[in-house]
């Protein structure tokens, strides 16, 4: 009985202690996701644009997105909002790149925060059910 | 004398686009198709994503001189690409957009008000399976003279460039969001326009 309530404890504090690294963890993870985001908007080159002084034409609404390739930029155009970069679709689809949005990674660390608490609850409660094994065995004892 | 009726020609092309009637243009197809632009921006707590199709036809009636007109646009359901096949395939599907049975969108303009510029305050009427319900936009419409340049960019005739966007609410229209999807799609997304029409 000792030796099942020890590995009960064991498991326990092994759950207990993965899932607060993860959610410890997630803390930085996010932040450099965050420092890396930039308000973009997702624009195509419109080669019959030259006609209406328009060389871009615009794909949805400026969003959050984390992408590495400072490549995928194009130069703010003279007199467009310099707090808004201009992301080259034409590039992304050229390199297989997909734009990740800010909120999107958001999403999945939310979601991996709800995994975690829940194996550091489970965690926790593994070790309380070992603990009641072990008064119960003293006691009987 | 002779100067004054020298003079003449140049003050009747002066003349002549001001008096310039209604012009019929189509929206560009075939081979300039990729230049039109339709999309369908979705924005949730959870997640953000903006579908595309460049199959947008129908023709636009604008008379440069009044700067008035009207437009009967459609825009092909089962083109629009979100980015992910799956997602795609359930937008066509039923329960959504349902393609099979109602594969256009259809924009119909009821009054265009010139507002200045090349803006326009625009109330249509939007069908979208198979439901027709009033929007009220604001819109640019752009018209450059057939010209050389419009040639050189692959366009024989006048050219109109025709941009709008406005907020539809999918419910208004029969969409009954499936409860998995509640936070990834929004019930109110944004429809845009982007459109390049001819007339020779």
């Amino acid at each position: 009985m000792p030796l099942r309530s020890n590995r009960l404890f064991l498991a326990g504090v092994v759950l207990g202690s993965l899932g607060a690294i993860a959610l410890i963890a997630s803390v930085p993870i996010m932040q450099t996701y965050e420092g890396k985001a930039k308000l973009a908007q997702r624009v195509e080159k419109d080669d019959a644009g030259a006609l209406f002084d328009e060389p871009y034409r615009n794909i949805g609404s400026p969003q959050l997105y984390v992408i590495d390739d400072p490549k995928a930029f194009l130069p703010t155009p003279e007199g467009g909002d310099p707090t808004i970069a201009l992301l080259s679709d034409d590039y992304l689809k050229a390199n297989n790149l997909y734009p990740t949005q800010l909120q999107s990674i958001r999403t999945i660390v939310n979601y991996g925060r709800i995994a975690a608490a829940g194996v550091f609850i489970m965690g926790d409660i593994l070790m309380i059910l070992a603990l009641m094994r072990r008064r119960q065995a003293g006691s009987t004892a | 004398m002779k100067h004054r009726f020298a003079l003449a020609p140049a003050l009747l092309t002066l003349v002549v686009p001001a008096f310039a009637a209604e012009k019929t243009f189509t929206i560009v197809g075939e081979r300039l198709e990729y230049r039109n632009l339709a999309t369908v921006e979705s924005e949730t707590e959870y997640e953000a994503f903006t579908g595309k199709t460049t199959k947008v036809s129908g023709t636009v009636k604008f008379d440069p001189a009044k700067r008035s007109g009207a437009a009967t646009l459609l825009i092909d359901v089962a083109s629009v690409n979100t980015g992910i096949p799956a997602r795609d395939e359930h937008m066509r599907g039923a329960q959504w957009m349902d393609a099979g049975q109602y594969p256009n969108i259809k924009l119909e303009t009821k009054s265009v008000k010139h507002a200045g510029g090349d803006n326009y305050n625009v109330t249509g009427l939007l069908t979208m399976r198979g439901v027709t319900r009033e929007v009220k936009f604001k819109a640019t419409v752009r018209y450059r003279a057939a010209s050389e340049l419009n040639k050189a960019n692959g366009f024989d005739g006048d050219v109109l460039q025709v941009k709008g966007k406005f907020d539809v609410k999918l419910s208004d229209y029969g969409v009954k969001i499936p409860a998995p999807a509640a936070n990834k799609v929004a019930n109110v997304v944004t429809l845009g326009i982007s459109a390049y029409a001819v007339a020779k």
